[in-house]
């Protein structure tokens, strides 16, 4: 295996055709396990470059690197999102008429594994992120806070190798954010998972292994 | 389940969709059980009169304006291949004390038309019966007509008839000829002084084909034999019954009118799943490019979809059976009368089930693809 597990090369992206250029150029190579922060004034390009390493979205040239395995090669990339990859949004996307446990197993569903196993994974991770007594709740009768500790573990639910974050604390508050970085790092230190965090908060990137900061589509320094 | 539980959340939207769907597959239901019921009458009929062929003046626009001479009668019984001749002759008349007419064929006592008739009770004509006469299973019962009573016919309500005998029509189940009434043609041409208007010949006699492809081989049968007829008297006109069904149109009137329907309920209910669907998909958009982002892919995502469109549809259709039979029941309250027949064929209820089932997949197809098609990136997208 290699040790690198995410590798970018030349990323660019333009939107509405060629009018705007959010990326223009961006190398990086992130070793596995290791913590990245990326920050950045708004409109830099953060979140285009964390849906081209996430295979959301295909680069206008360049390439990304999933554990040296070209993306824009992989014949099922649906596999690649699902069990390589773990996201975490800046809001939490629920889906109100599921339970949490419900939400946090939706990952598992193309595994094709049994109800049963699926309520049992989605359980252990809600208990490991302390909401072990809000499984059978319905979003909307948790607080912004339970419903940002569940997508996180509905991004864990899969144990992917990745996980990608996009300002996971920007609509929590301090508490709760503090326990969502907790849980990054229980997940990288345990489980040997990389992370990209984008984070507006300095005290959030300062916890990174590096932080890297993007500015008008370009890593700076 | 994930589709139900998807539906469930526009419970009021949903339950529109739900009776759009339930209407339209009761308007299929019950279209399809009164035409099956005239089709089955149809071949019953051309069961029945399979060996026969029926014999009318040319250029005749009913049986009512039609003649056959006893001459032509009796060269017809001389046509190679004809076994019998039976004549049969109409009157359309008025009884005291009952609002509508009732309608009198006049047949031969022992010939071959009246012995199909099913004496019920009483007996059946005898030559020689002058004011005698049998009624329908479904007149006697409509009436409360009695064996012995009197029907008073004519205009001038001078003319007494005794009922005899009660009868079940050779086609059974059609409710026009069990409320019609049989008189001797001898009293009908004798007391009435009217003339007989159709022949009927008999290549077979009692001839009933038991199977479609009895009444297929009879046909032929009868096809051979219809030249001689016409040769041997050029003023009539011979047809067989399937082709007299036929001059109706109303097997091809019959099916184009379920294809219309069909069609019709099916794009109606059809429409239904698809504007509910694709307003449940931009609903859910964001939902959608989430579950793309976390690795369902696009054919799940079109199962989901389809999944919800089925629930709907098979939903709808549960529903509209019911509301189909009904509307069955109604219109046969409604037309105690007429010649409405409906078939309850448990087949209807497959035909229904598929119907729904074909509307739910249709229906849902485009909103699927749309879903399918939503970029993840969507999931990404706050605001
Ligand atoms: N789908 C799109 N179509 C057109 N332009 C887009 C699209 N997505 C992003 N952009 C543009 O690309 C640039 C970079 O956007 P991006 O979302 O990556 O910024 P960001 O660094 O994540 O900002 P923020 O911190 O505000 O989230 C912006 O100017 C944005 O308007
Ligand atoms: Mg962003």
């Amino acid at each position: 295996m290699s040790d690198v597990a995410i590798r970018g090369v030349d990323l660019v992206k333009h939107y509405e055709h060629g009018l705007v250029k959010a990326l223009r150029g961006v190398s990086l190579s992130v070793a596995a396990g290791e913590r990245i922060a990326i920050t950045g004034p708004s409109g830099s390009g953060k979140t285009t470059l964390l849906h081209l390493i996430g295979a959301l979205d295909v680069p206008t040239s360049g390439r990304v690197e999933i554990f040296g395995e070209d993306v824009a090669a992989v014949r099922d990339v649906n596999h690649l999102r699902g069990r390589t990859l773990g996201f975490v949004f800046q809001l939490h996307h629920l889906i109100p008429n599921l339970r949490l446990w419900e939400n946090v197993a939706l990952p598992a569903h193309p595994l094709g594994i049994s109800r049963r196993e699926r309520r049992a994974r989605a359980v252990a991770l809600l208990e490991a992120v302390g909401l072990g007594a809000r499984v059978d709740f319905l979003p909307v009768k948790c607080s912004g806070g339970e419903r940002q500790r569940a997508a996180v573990a509905r991004a864990l639910v899969n144990e992917p190798r990745i996980l990608l974050a996009d300002e996971p604390t920007g609509s929590v508050d301090r508490a709760t954010g503090e326990s969502i970085l907790k849980l990054f790092e229980w997940a990288t230190e345990e489980r040997g998972v990389t992370s990209i965090t984008i984070t507006h908060n300095p005290e959030v990137a300062q916890r990174a292994d590096r932080t890297l900061e993007i500015v008008d589509g370009l890593l700076r320094g | 389940m994930l589709p139900l539980r998807n539906l469930m959340r526009r419970k009021l939207r949903s339950l529109f969709c739900l009776t759009q769907i339930a209407v339209a597959i009761a308007a299929f239901v019950a279209i399809v059980g009164v035409t099956a019921g005239l089709r089955a009458q149809f071949y019953s009929l051309s069961q029945v009169f399979a060996y026969d062929i029926m014999v009318q003046a040319r250029g005749a626009s009913s049986p009512m304006f039609s003649r056959v001479t006893p001459e032509e009668v009796a060269a017809i019984a001389q046509v190679e291949g004809v076994k019998a001749v039976s004549q049969m002759g109409f009157y359309v008349t008025l009884a005291k004390g009952r609002p509508q007419p009732i309608t009198f064929l006049a047949l031969e006592p022992g010939g071959d038309l009246l012995t199909r008739y099913r004496i019920l009770k009483g007996r059946s004509l005898q030559p020689g019966d002058g004011h005698k006469v049998l009624i329908g299973k479904l007149m006697a019962e409509q009436d409360g007509l009695e064996l012995g009573d009197q029907l008073v016919l004519g205009y001038d309500g001078d003319q007494a008839c005794e009922i005899v005998g009660i009868f079940e029509p050779p086609v059974e189940g059609v409710a026009f000829l069990a409320g019609q009434a049989i008189m001797s043609m001898e009293h009908y041409e004798g007391f009435y002084n009217l003339k007989p208007q159709l022949a009927v010949a008999h290549t077979e006699l009692g001839g009933r084909a038991s199977s479609p492809a009895e009444v297929k081989r009879a046909h032929a049968r009868c096809k051979e034999v219809i030249p001689g007829i016409e040769a041997a008297v050029p003023r009539q006109r011979a047809r067989t019954i399937l082709e007299f069904l036929d001059s109706f149109k109303q097997a091809e009137t019959i099916d184009s009118f379920i294809w219309a329907i069909s069609l019709l309920a099916a794009l109606v209910s059809g429409i239904g799943v698809a504007n509910t669907m694709l307003m449940s998909v931009f609903d859910r958009t964001r939902e959608i490019g989430l579950l793309r982002a976390i690795g369902w892919s696009r054919l799940r995502i079109v199962g989901m979809i389809q999944g919800e469109g089925i629930l709907l549809a098979v939903g709808g259709g549960l529903l509209g059976l019911p509301l189909g039979y009904l509307l069955i029941f109604l219109s046969r309250f409604l037309i105690q009368h007429g010649w409405l027949q409906v078939s309850l064929d448990p087949v209807l209820y497959l035909m229904a089930f598929g119907f729904a089932l074909f509307v739910g997949v249709a229906g849902s197809i485009y909103p699927a693809i749309r879903a399918a098609l939503l970029p993840p990136t969507e999931a990404l997208r706050y605001e």
